[in-house]
């Protein structure tokens, strides 16, 4: 096995991806090659800081801060039901029905919706 | 990890079982958000954008699919389209991925602020490779779920996790090499 398939083990390893025979191959090949030994200790080195990355949180609750758009957005679906009968086949979307829901920014964007 | 039948209370129509969803993945989206754009305010900004959509868009999504890499796939691609917007040029060629290192990557590693070292070397990463990256590291996802929300097949997921840790080292190496213990 080449150095260069030595280095896709590397990298799988890292992903707990590897077989008992090939985490065997790998490290039987690391204690003869010590340019791949040098390339693995700094991957690992990496995937230890990768993993220590910090686990940011918002500053504040999105949720909180999209509540009136929210709102908005079932006010325009509140209108969009009413004027859509259900005894009625839903027309397809044509430049009439956007028309009628331009009434808020939202309701244009809200009709475009599946 | 979102309990199934608080999604599907949400989908029913349920608007306070949707709110609670909502606040419960809150942080995991604005966490992708914040690796892939590198800074809080268009994290924030993207993910409120995220949360809308899902808000709107919660009937669509179906069992057959995991809710967590459902949501990632939404904030992900809002994040490119933020990314692409922003920087109209970047490549993801894959015999092109050029490396530009950003001048303060020395200086953070000199400062011994590591973490922010290797932030700033993600940031460098062209757009899916970083996607990937942030789904692995920050959400412990496995190859499988990084396919599922990208929607990419698995051997270019492997392939771009596996160029960017191998960029990320190369980077990250060479500017040890420049600095202080070199």
């Amino acid at each position: 096995m080449t150095c260069h398939e030595q280095v896709e083990l590397m990298q799988r390893y890292l992903d707990h991806d590897l077989s008992d025979t090939e985490e065997r191959e790998l490290k039987e090949h690391l204690v003869q090659c010590a340019e791949c030994s040098g390339l693995f200790d700094r991957l690992q080195r990496l995937d230890s800081e990768l993993s220590q990355l910090p686990k940011v949180t918002p500053a504040y609750s999105l949720v909180d801060a999209i509540m009136p758009q929210l709102a908005e957005l079932d006010r325009c679906r509140g209108r969009l039901r009413k004027r859509r009968p259900k005894n009625r086949p839903q027309p397809l979307l044509h430049a009439a029905s956007l028309g009628h829901a331009g009434f808020s920014p939202l309701g244009s964007w809200l009709a475009a919706l599946p | 990890m979102v309990a199934p039948e608080l999604v599907r209370a949400a989908q029913s129509g349920d608007r306070e079982a949707l709110l609670t969803l909502l606040r419960e993945i809150e942080t995991h989206v604005y966490r992708t958000a914040f690796y892939m754009l590198g800074n809080e305010q268009d994290a924030m900004d993207a993910s409120q954008e995220a949360l809308l959509r899902i808000y709107t868009k919660i009937q669509s999504y179906e069992e057959k699919a995991l809710f967590k890499t459902w949501v990632q796939r939404i904030v992900t691609n809002i994040c490119i389209d933020k990314f692409r917007k922003a920087k109209p040029t970047v490549s993801i060629d894959e015999h092109e991925m050029t490396f530009i290192a950003p001048a303060n990557v020395e200086d953070e590693i000199l400062a011994g602020d590591l973490s922010q070292a290797v932030r700033e070397a993600i940031d460098r990463l062209p757009e899916h490779h970083r996607s990937v990256v942030v789904l692995r590291y920050l959400h412990d996802f496995s190859y499988n779920e990084i396919a599922e929300s990208l929607q990419l097949p698995l051997n270019t997921v492997k392939s771009y996790l596996f160029r960017a840790r191998q960029q990320l080292q190369t980077l990250l190496r060479d500017y040890e090499k420049g600095g202080v213990r070199g």
